[in-house]
């Protein structure tokens, strides 16, 4: 009698785990519904590829897609290329695009559309960029497009289905030109753009006519802008938005601790890196000395900057690169926080305490940040003056002849495939001119990043540049990695694809309110 | 006069609120001018180990975003407080009173000339002026005095103006024409007095204003620059951290008020002091 | 009257004349190059040179003058580069926002200052003075968005009863409309309230000392009469002279509310055209703002020659 009781008891129990299992597995998308993301900028341009940039990207991509995506471990995978061939040895590159894929326009996605939009970007200033070793390109079929190149270079694919991979539509582009294109999202996304209004925002709703059968889930998705990080908080706690996009760590810290659902992934592609670079056109200045960058670099104690800025999301790195990742050096010295070192450093360079007066730019949004690293330089005796000018301003004083310096901070990508940024020709990161890139041998490793064939030699280049531009030359001085964007949800918004493999990747098409 | 003076005080003091925010006051000026020896740390010496810390024996209100002590910031904060707030309003009132009295004693062309400028200036949303000449200007502390100082004269002209429009008709303005008195000897002696006290209730309302419109500045990206300690920029700070430390917005929030209000509370005593007919009443 | 009315508009011209010039010319100052400032760094140098033709950067500035003024003479208010629109659309949208608040707000100011200003006045010396003078004192003291956060942080995050961001128009929809605009107001309206309180109090002060109020009490009229009738209407002479001043600063203070509020008014582009050094659409939207401006200046002048005829004898 027992060991029956005991029997069923066990039966019961079982039945009860099996009841509950179902409810708790995988649950099917639920359709319907609007998700509302809180976005930290007002957008002045989105949809037109050459002007780029994470946030324009990221807002666009309801409605437009790329020919290819990232998948989990970081490797290229075909979305409207749906496959993509490459021949390195016979210097080609075929893809095989999707078929019945329309524009939001009716126009047909196909072989044609894709070389007129790389043809766009190369009209508008990506030729050397991304371009550089394409011999041509041509529809070879109706959803065939075949790439002939002049040099391998590791980057192609990337260059041609992601950077350059933004599938606008080219019909669209004719019509309301260079500048109309800024505003006008016509792609052959899972959504349509209805509005857009650079003080408010983005409204899209969704595509009926998209290539996927049954997707999208969502009636549409509403990106509202906010320009005060509080005032994104509130709409977020008040429950007007099931997402907020890119918050800083601070407010990340707060919404963590009410509970919201963190979307962030360390190991997502290109992660930001922030620093300070040096430029300097002018041979007297105190920053075209190798002593004062050194001494500079030694001087910010960059965990406790980390702590402050990118705290539980951050982590400190002596190079471009993130640590174990490809392009990682374990072998960089770098500039550990050494406020000793720095005072040496500083009298080697033939500075008393005070006398080495450097200019420091900044953004006002980064205030806090440039009070810090002022409080540490000041410590070891360097004078700091602060100085607000936009970027676009001290980009255009680098760009000229005049002697120009200052030190300035940058955010930028770490991996291989974005360090034209630093050592492109010119360079959007820093400064070209503080010393004789060419003479110091980097623009030709650099070269031999982006050409070798083998991944070991590709290695052995990017170790090399490594620690050329740190420990030989101390060209910038990296602080921290930061996963480029750290989201938050309410957590009713599923499948979203957020931050999962790269930064500028969600699933607009798969996402779903769970009500 | 030692007397007249002495009289002047008991009324000035006979409310006691009067004499309470004079104290204020009065500690807030001491605070500036002996900040070193009011202020327990360094306000510009960082920690950022010890970041948005709560009350301690080291640090009565806490420490900000960069690990500073706030009391500390706080008692720095009311240099740029009345440094910003009086000057500002002084260069205003001197400004725009010279231009209120001419205008409205002589009247005519002057008068119209100097008013549409001062209208002309009116029209424009003051925050946004004040925002745009410190785009043109840059951002420090003197640019900041003139921009805020500029922003109120036709506060002052105007009001000015209102008050010599409405005596200039008066027996003993007449009176002192009549009697030979030059147009200056007129203005100075018998319309200027007579105008004071609205003057002198602007004049303390505006400094408070300047010390909020100093915080605007601040607020919208535009005021001192850091890191010197201003009350406005602390708050704005704070207004980040509202949910984490919520001392750190409310503290210099509190030293705004606290300064606004004394110096209000004392412009109305000395105008219920300054008002002879009001004095007979008390 | 008439001739009077005549004068006002003719000076308002001059005035909007002297506005085009100052905001043409603070505009140039601001250091930058506005191409760059406006579309990003990310844009081609060829496209940087057309937009700079287009803007007609590289005409002389009188010319760019002229052209501006003429064209705004025209109704063309030119075209926003950041916001890519023309800048007509982008004030039709806006200023019904602003003005909406911004009336509003200087209603309740007004209606609100002047009430509490004859209270405290008429029970001078009292708990009821001395409460409202110290409560006007503290509003006029508290920053506005100081005010703004702790409200929204009581009355949205915590409580939940009003929206925190956002803005809709009464016609749209009624209810919403007034949920979303009670705490933008409370704010806006603030400084406005205590600082006519004061006004107001000491205005009443001085004319309840004045021969033809003690005449009026001397000759047995009821007090309430005397002070609503006689006091009050004489002492809204000097609030008169603030009215503009209130709805200058409601329009164009309210940026910073505007902000915090998220709501997309005529502040915000305003501080957005100067950040981003938006030649035409700072030019012309100051330009616009001064003219309501003017505008309302015209109105109370007229307000006030009406409610002292000697003013109309000048």
């Amino acid at each position: 009698m027992k060991a029956i009781s005991r029997i069923l008891a066990l039966v019961l129990v079982l039945a009860m785990a099996l009841a509950i299992v179902p409810a708790t597995a995988e649950e099917a998308p639920q359709r319907g519904g609007t998700v509302t993301i809180a976005f930290p900028a007002s957008l002045t341009n989105i949809g037109f590829p050459v002007a780029g940039g994470v946030q324009p990207l990221w807002a666009s991509k309801p409605a437009i897609e790329m020919l290819a995506r990232y998948d989990e471990n970081g490797q290229i995978k075909g979305w409207l290329a749906k496959e993509i061939l490459v021949d390195s040895d016979n210097l080609e590159v075929t893809l095989k695009l999707q078929e019945g894929v329309k524009y939001h326009d009716g126009t047909p996605f196909n072989a044609q559309a894709v070389c007129d939009v790389w043809q766009i970007y190369i009209d508008n200033g990506s030729a050397s960029a991304y371009f550089g070793n394409v011999d041509s390109f041509e529809a070879a079929g109706e959803y065939e497009v075949k790439v002939k190149l002049n040099e391998w270079r590791t980057s192609t694919v990337g260059n041609l289905c992601i950077e350059c991979g933004v599938m606008i539509s080219p019909t669209e582009f004719k019509r309301v030109g260079l500048e109309g294109i800024y505003g006008s999202v016509v792609g052959t996304g899972p959504f349509k753009m209805s509005r857009y209004d650079i003080a408010e925002g983005i409204e899209y709703v969704r595509n009926e006519d998209y290539w996927i059968e049954g997707q999208p889930y969502l009636d549409g998705i509403n990106i509202l802008f906010f320009t005060e990080e509080s005032t994104g908080e509130n709409i977020f706690n008040t429950g007007d938005a099931q997402v907020i996009f890119g918050v800083s760590a601070n407010l990340a810290r707060r919404l963590e601790r009410n509970g919201f659902e963190k979307i962030c992934n360390n190991a997502c592609i290109s992660p930001t890196m922030t620093g300070i670079y040096f430029a300097s056109g002018n041979q007297d200045d105190p920053i075209s000395k190798l002593e004062v960058r050194q001494a500079f670099s030694y001087a910010l104690d960059k965990q406790a900057l980390c702590d402050t800025f990118a705290s539980g999301v951050g982590f400190v790195s002596e190079q471009l690169a993130i640590p174990g990742s490809k392009e990682y050096n374990p072998d960089v010295k770098g500039y550990p926080y050494d406020p000793e070192k720095a005072k040496a450093k500083l009298q080697e360079a033939g500075y008393g305490p005070g006398e080495c007066t450097i200019t420091l730019y900044y953004q006002p949004v980064n205030e806090d940040m440039f009070v810090a690293v002022k409080g540490m330089l000041e410590k070891v005796g360097f004078n700091v003056v602060g100085d607000t000018r936009t970027g676009n301003v001290s980009r255009n004083m680098v760009g000229t002849t005049d002697p120009w310096t200052c030190c300035a901070f940058f955010w930028a990508p770490t991996t291989v495939e974005t360090w034209h940024l630093f050592f492109g020709n010119p360079p959007i990161v820093y400064a070209i001119n503080t010393i004789d890139m060419e003479a110091a041998g980097i623009f030709d490793c650099y070269n031999r990043c982006l050409t070798s064939k083998t991944a070991e030699e590709q290695k052995a280049a990017m170790m090399e540049l490594q620690v050329l531009c740190t420990d030989e030359y101390c060209l910038y001085t990296p602080m921290f990695d930061t996963p480029a964007l750290i989201n938050f949800s309410d957590g009713t918004v599923r499948d979203h694809g957020m931050a999962q493999t790269w930064v500028c990747e969600w699933t607009p098409e798969a996402m779903w309110l769970a009500q | 006069m030692l007397q007249k003076a002495r009289k002047f005080c008991t009324v000035l003091f006979s409310r006691k609120i009067v004499l309470v925010s004079a104290l204020v006051i009065l500690f807030f000026a001491i605070c500036a001018i002996a900040s070193p020896l009011m202020a327990p740390c360094d306000p510009y010496e960082q920690d950022l180990s010890r970041r948005l810390e709560g009350v301690s024996s080291e640090h009565w209100l806490g420490t900000d975003q960069l690990g500073r002590d706030l009391y500390s910031r706080i008692v720095y904060g009311s240099r740029v407080a009345f440094m910003v707030g009086i000057l500002a309003v002084i260069a205003a009132a001197v400004m725009g009173c010279a231009i209120g009295l001419v205008s409205g004693y002589f009247g005519g062309w002057v008068d119209q000339v100097l008013m549409r400028l001062m209208e002309a200036q009116m029209s424009i949303p003051p925050l946004i002026l004040a925002l745009a000449l410190v785009a043109v200007f840059g951002r420090s502390i003197p640019m900041l005095i003139f921009v805020l100082g500029v922003s109120a004269i036709p506060n002052f002209a105007r009001m000015m103006r209102g008050q010599v429009l409405s005596v200039r008709e008066m027996d003993y303005v007449a009176a002192s024409r009549i009697r030979g008195n030059s147009n200056t000897a007129t203005m100075v002696r018998h319309i200027l007095p007579n105008c004071i006290s609205p003057i002198i209730v602007i004049m303390t309302q505006s400094i408070g204003g300047s010390i909020l419109a100093e915080a605007s500045m601040s607020f919208l990206g535009a005021g001192i620059v850091p890191p010197t300690a201003s009350w406005g920029a602390m708050v704005n700070d704070g207004y980040s951290y509202i949910y984490d430390a919520p001392l750190f917005a409310l503290a210099p929030g509190v030293a705004i008020i606290l300064l606004v209000l004394a110096f209000n509370i004392f412009g109305d005593g000395l105008r219920d002091a300054l008002d002879p007919r009001l004095r007979g009443a008390l | 009257m008439g001739r009077f009315i005549l004068k006002r508009l003719w000076q308002t011209l001059i005035i909007l004349l002297l506005v085009s010039v100052v905001a043409f010319m603070l505009i140039q100052f601001i250091p930058g190059d506005p191409v760059y400032v406006m579309l990003g760094e990310n844009i081609s140098k060829e496209y940087h040179d057309t937009v700079y033709e287009s803007m007609g950067l590289n005409q002389p500035l009188t010319t760019q003058y002229f052209n501006w003024l003429g064209n705004m003479l025209r109704g063309d208010m030119g075209y926003s580069y950041h916001f890519r629109k023309n800048v007509n659309q982008l004030i039709a949208s806006r200023l019904p926002v602003t003005l909406t608040l911004g009336i509003i707000s200087a209603v309740v100011s007004v209606v609100l200052g002047v009430f509490f200003g004859a209270v405290t006045a008429v029970k001078r010396g009292t708990a009821t003075d001395t409460t409202l003078t110290v409560l006007a004192n503290i509003g006029l003291a508290t920053p506005s968005f100081w005010i703004a956060v702790l409200l929204v942080y009581i009355f949205s995050v915590k409580l939940g009863w009003l929206p925190a961001v956002g803005f809709t128009l009464p016609w749209v929809n009624f209810q919403k409309s007034i949920r979303q605009m009670i705490l933008p107001v409370i704010c806006m309206s603030m400084g406005g309230v205590a600082s006519y309180t004061r006004q107001m109090r000491s205005s009443m002060l001085e004319v309840i000392h004045q021969d033809y109020v003690r005449t009026a009490r001397s000759k047995g009229l009821p007090e309430n009469k005397v002070i609503w009738r006689y006091a009050v209407k004489n002492s809204l002479i000097p609030i008169l002279t603030m009215a503009s001043t209130t709805l200058r600063g409601c329009i164009g203070g309210s940026a910073i509310i505007e902000t915090m509020f998220n709501i997309v008014g005529m502040g915000q582009i305003m501080v957005i055209a100067i950040n981003y050094c938006d030649y035409q659409l700072l030019q012309s939207s100051l330009f616009f703002m001064a003219g309501i401006t003017c505008l309302c200046n015209l109105i109370v002048d007229i307000a006030y020659a009406y409610a002292d005829p000697r003013i109309r004898l000048e």
